[in-house]
């Protein structure tokens, strides 16, 4: 037996299951153009041998000698491939049934060997070549599962190397400063450390944890990108929050009723709205209730109100803005929150819209963001949209251009490593030993490592590639 | 038949500090030793700095003592005066160091081997290392035509090997004693396949007291309350001190200036030579030139003995010129009239690569030879001592057929020392940092006892009664720290609210125990002392208590970074891989690795050149292999 692991050749389906318009599967490995010369028949009869190293042919594939369909093959030679090995990859209209005919069949010779892929295989086999580096190949499993195009458009800038650029510039930082200290306690003779010692230390850190906060801010932006903004329909029953996601929604999903308290529980769904992902949840009317279930349902609209990335305050016209309503926005993040006029079809208001302006005036949320409309207006939703895009655009939490698309592992080295530094200030500006903010800081420099993959992680590297979905 | 002189277990080859620890750690574990060397006047001899200690050097003589080592004790017998360094920086790199009278450290150090059983120190230049036609070991042969027979021999020759000399435009062969330096033996060594390589070093010059004027320097007094190395507590290692003060200086914009003005006179300079020299002990010209926006460098002006006329002027390391070293000496305050006794100069010297060595600094090649000191490529008087030890330590166990002796990362500074050396390899005099450990906060001075001083007993160096009291120790901070927890104080307690006022401590709102108050930076354990129940100790337990209280949060992180760094060490690598095979490895990595073969992925991390990168792969490949060889699929 050589050691040499990526000795074998292993072929899996690429494309995602279910009826797809297209499906392909991929070979790698030193096989992997023999096994696909067994299956694939070029439509002008040439032979493997003479297609180009980095060709697209036309023909069809075979199970032996049943034809199965028509396909293109793209035959890329290593090591200029995606793992860095012979590939071959076979692209056909194909369901499930064909490709799975052909998985069976490439994977049934006892002179050629094939194995099926292990889950992140082929990333695996990139990786070791030596074709990306670990944030690199996490971003192509982003970049597989991506819900949109922009999650899509931040996972392929991570894998050319944007959140390995933006660490490394905060390392670099930190090295600086880690090294002035470490002179200092190594070199009490000479006197070279910093002249300024625990002050300009504190000063140099905090821009540290300044790019740090940042990083993580813009990471958040790119999270609501993969994971969708999520929007809460919130205030006093009746107002006219079903009604309005079902508007949004272009169907009568939620039970809509002239009775106040008809929502009970919360209820999700998902849409992409101007190319915004969204996870819109509707959720009960907030009151004083002596029934159980409907108590519950308040309780749990509230948590979602404070979670949520941005909050839909529903507000019945007719009634205007009433002591409960203030009491309840009080409770909210005013830049996370949009306040909706409802039924306006109901009232007459002028076109400055003085009657609501007064209402907020008066109960004094004047400076929040507000919209006017009627959930049973179609025309409404264009309104809504103009709005949620806005809020998302010019938010004042994000701020485009600086996206970066964390996963949860990496979102939580990054907290870690400002956890660290916070700690590290601290110590410094409390006067405490150096030593004890080097420790800190060290710990900082590993977790930023772990975002990279420089630092070394047993349990790591396995975990990462075992969570990419199959064969890719 | 040839004849051979004599028969030894061990034969020490160099009686610097390496050769003394080596020798005596051999004897006094029942070898029958031979030390070798060129002069019996210059033995433990300090050619540069009158001094022993420091951050992380420091740390390392206290390993020593703790394993049974004889340098804590010849420092603290033989002390001018005493300082910790780096106070109020955190106790892991507190360093003591020590001036000591150089005269008197050489006097104790050959009486103690000359009275130790077993050992013989005999005057006697080794020129060459005897094998047989199997490369197995035979022993060595000296100046004189003497053979010796050694199951295992140990060079320590630190400088001496075909050293040079070099002031100015002159480079001369030389040793730091001015005798001829040792010859022969280097080429015997690349016979036998060694790889030499030069390094090189320097010294400042010596002056004559009476030319100085040290009114016109700052005094540097030792502490008031010295502190000691060895954690045995005698009549010599507790000795009040004379506390001969040291002095400190300035170079100037002046003094920069003839220096740079001269500096074409250097062979350094003139691009003649180019010696690795260390980076952390620069000569005052290579200051001059790198920190050029600096207008003063730090000197220190430090006695060399009681009864000695000589000032060793520290930073002020030279190459130059014997008549450019005066002139820009002089313009040094307080060294106007400075009489120089000896000048500085450069020294070149042999060394092996470190990295043919195994943990336990035996070659890899030559079973049963060892190498240990400067040799090995590091500087300085502690880390040639730490391996003497070793080595005189693993030639007795190599004999007996026992397991090496190998102290990792997370357990001993020595053990950093040994496994940068072995497996980083090392490219200019290797001096032992604090940076340098991980897990520094774990391997402070203060308690090196409580690290290693069980070690040392196992192994036969430490007396039944020195680990008694070690363990005692340790029970006594035990103890302490549970009656700490156990006793609270209620916010009321007037003599709290004295303290916290004296302390412009934050007053506890509840009841509050002694060890909380403890963790207080403002507070210390002689502060609680006025509460009723607290326990009186030894003050080294105290000291323990106070730091194991106070720095608990801290303790318990690198613990943790500890058991993540096992993890790594855990991992195996087999012996049989031709990494040559495994393509996701960068070409310098499979190189190294092949060359190296680590035993463990967490020493394969630390070869330079091998990135974590390669690391995954490794990982990978392990996962793989073990895989295939469990049955998985193939
Ligand atoms: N005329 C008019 N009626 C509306 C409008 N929006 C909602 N309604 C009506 O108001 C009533 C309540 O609407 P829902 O959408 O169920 O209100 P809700 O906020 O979900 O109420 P709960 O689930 O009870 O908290 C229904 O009869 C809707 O038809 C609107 O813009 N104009
Ligand atoms: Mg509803």
């Amino acid at each position: 037996m050589r050691d040499d692991f990526t000795n074998d050749t292993i072929a899996a389906i690429i494309t995602a299951p279910g009826i797809g318009a297209m499906g392909a599967l991929r070979l790698s490995g030193p096989a992997a153009f023999v096994a696909a010369a067994r299956v694939f028949r070029s439509k002008r009869g040439r032979l493997m041998e003479e297609l180009g190293d980095y060709s697209l042919t036309y023909g069809g594939i075979y199970a032996g000698d049943c034809f199965l369909d028509q396909a293109l093959l793209l035959k890329m030679k290593g090591p200029h491939s995606f793992t860095g090995e012979d590939v071959a990859e076979l692209q056909c209209h194909g369901g499930p049934v064909v490709l799975g005919r052909l998985i069976e069949t490439l994977t049934s010779w006892p002179d050629l060997p094939i194995r099926p892929a292990q889950p992140g295989e082929f990333s695996q086999r990139a990786f070791l070549n030596g074709k990306m580096d670990l944030s690199q190949a996490e971003a192509v499993m982003e970049l597989v599962s991506a819900s949109n195009q922009k999650a899509a458009g931040l996972a392929a800038e991570q894998i050319e190397g944007a959140l390995s650029r933006r660490i490394s510039q905060i390392k670099s930082r930190l090295l600086n400063l880690l090294a002035s200290i470490e002179v200092d306690v190594d070199f009490p003779d000479e006197g070279l450390g910093d002249r300024e010692g625990a002050k300009g230390w504190s000063r140099q850190l905090r821009q540290i944890l300044n790019d740090t906060a940042e990083l993580l801010a813009a990471a958040n932006l790119g999270k609501i990108y993969r994971e969708g903004l999520r929007i809460v329909f919130y205030g006093r029953p009746n107002a006219g929050k079903s009604s309005l996601l079902n508007g949004i929604l272009q169907e009568p999903r939620a039970i809509v009723t002239p009775e106040p308290g008809t929502t009970r529980d919360t209820l999700e769904e998902r849409i992409l709205l101007k190319g915004i992902p969204l996870v819109l949840t509707d959720t009960a009317g907030i009151r004083e209730t002596g029934s159980q279930a409907e108590k519950a349902g308040v309780d749990r609209a509230r948590q979602m109100a404070l979670k949520a990335d941005l909050v839909l305050y529903i507000v019945d016209m007719q009634e205007g803005i009433t002591a409960e309503d203030s009491d309840l926005l009080a409770e909210l993040d005013k830049a996370r929150t949009l306040i909706v006029f409802n039924k306006m079809d109901l009232i007459e208001e002028d076109e400055n819209g003085t009657m609501t302006a007064e209402a907020m005036k008066e109960a004094g949320f004047e400076d929040w963001q507000c919209c006017r409309l009627s959930a049973l207006d179609p025309r409404s939703l264009e309104i809504l949209a103009k709005h949620i895009k806005s809020f998302f655009v010019t938010g004042r939490h994000y701020r485009q251009s600086q996206e970066i698309l964390l996963n949860r592992r990496q979102e939580e080295a990054l907290l870690k490593a400002k956890t660290a530094l916070e700690a590290a200030l601290a110590v410094l500006e409390k006067g405490w030993p150096e030593d004890m903010a080097a420790i800190d800081l060290k710990q900082a420099w590993s977790a930023l490592g772990e975002l990279t993959g420089e630092t070394v992680q047993p349990a790591l590297v396995e975990e990462i590639f075992s969570r990419f979905c199959l064969g890719k | 038949m040839t004849f051979y002189a004599g028969e030894y277990d061990c034969i020490v080859v160099g009686a610097g500090h390496a050769g003394c620890e080596g020798a005596l750690a051999a004897a006094r574990l029942g070898l029958n030793t031979l030390m070798l060397t060129i002069s019996r006047d210059q033995i433990a001899l300090m050619p540069c700095n009158p001094s022993i200690g420091g951050p992380a050097k420091g740390t390392i003589v206290r390993e020593i003592d703790a394993l049974g080592g004889e340098m804590a004790i010849n420092a603290d017998a033989t002390a001018l005066q005493a300082k910790v360094l780096n106070t109020g920086k955190g106790p892991a790199v507190y360093g003591l160091r020590v001036q000591s009278d150089r005269y008197a450290y050489q006097r104790r150090m050959i009486r103690v081997l000359d009275s130790q059983p077993g050992l013989l120190v005999r005057q006697n230049m080794v020129v060459a290392l005897l094998l047989d036609e199997n490369r197995r070991l035979v022993g060595v042969e000296t100046e004189t035509g003497l053979r010796y027979k050694g199951k295992t021999v140990i060079i320590c020759t630190g400088t001496y090997l075909n050293s040079r000399i070099i002031r100015g435009l002159s480079n001369v062969p030389g040793s730091p004693v001015g005798q001829t330096a040792a010859w022969g033996l280097s080429e015997s060594l690349a016979d036998h396949g060694f790889a030499i390589r030069r390094f090189k070093t320097g010294t400042p010059p010596r002056i004559h007291k009476r030319s100085i004027d040290f009114s016109k320097m700052s005094l540097q007094p030792g502490d008031a309350e010295p502190q000691h190395f060895s954690f045995a507590a005698t009549g010599e290692t507790r000795r009040p001190l004379p506390d001969l003060p040291c002095y400190l200086t300035y170079s100037n914009q002046h003094t920069h200036e003839v220096i740079k003005e001269n500096l074409e006179k250097s062979l350094f300079y003139t691009g003649e030579l180019e010696g690795n020299g260390p980076r952390y002990c620069p000569s005052i010209e290579n200051k001059v030139v790198r920190f050029h926006d600096k207008d003063r460098h730090q000197l220190f002006v430090e006695p060399e003995g009681l009864d000695s006329q000589e000032y060793y002027f520290q930073g002020f390391s030279s190459a130059l010129p014997e008549d450019v070293q005066e002139r820009f000496l002089q313009t040094v305050a307080g060294m106007e009239k400075a009489e120089v006794l000896r000048s500085g100069y450069a020294i070149e010297y042999d060394a092996i690569d470190s990295q043919v060595l195994t943990h336990s600094l035996e070659s890899k090649e030559v079973p049963g030879l060892f190498f240990a000191g400067q040799i090995n490529g590091t500087s300085g008087y502690e880390e040639a001592a730490a391996q003497g030890l070793i080595a005189g330590i693993n030639a007795t166990l190599k004999i007996q057929g026992r397991e090496p002796f190998v102290l990792t990362r997370a357990q001993a500074y020595i053990g950093v020392l040994i496994d940068d050396l072995v497996m980083k390899g090392i490219t200019e005099p290797y001096r032992m940092l604090t940076s340098a450990a991980e897990y520094r906060l774990l391997l402070r001075q203060d308690n090196a006892d409580l690290r290693l001083t069980a070690l040392g007993y196992e192994l036969g160096l430490i007396s039944e009664e020195r680990y008694r009291a070690c363990e005692e120790k340790r029970a006594s901070i035990e103890e302490g720290k549970k009656i700490l927890g156990s006793l609270t104080l209620s916010p009321k307690d007037p003599l709290l609210i004295a303290l916290m006022e004296e302390k412009g401590s934050a007053m506890p709102l509840h009841g509050i125990t002694l060890l909380e108050l403890l963790r207080r930076p403002e507070i210390s354990y002689k502060d609680l002392k006025r509460f009723t129940g607290m326990p009186a100790y030894l003050p080294e337990v105290e000291e323990q208590i106070e730091i194991q209280v106070r720095y608990q949060g801290y303790i318990e992180k690198q613990e943790a970074q500890v058991r993540q760094f096992n993890q790594l060490e855990k991992k195996r690598l087999p012996q049989d891989v031709d990494y040559e095979e495994l393509k996701g490895l960068s070409l310098e990595a499979r190189e190294k690795l092949n060359r190296l073969k680590p035993y463990s992925l967490g020493q394969a991390s630390r070869i330079t050149g091998v990135t974590p990168a390669d690391i995954n792969v490794l990982l990978l490949f392990l996962e793989h292999r073990k895989g295939l060889k469990g049955g998985g699929p193939e």
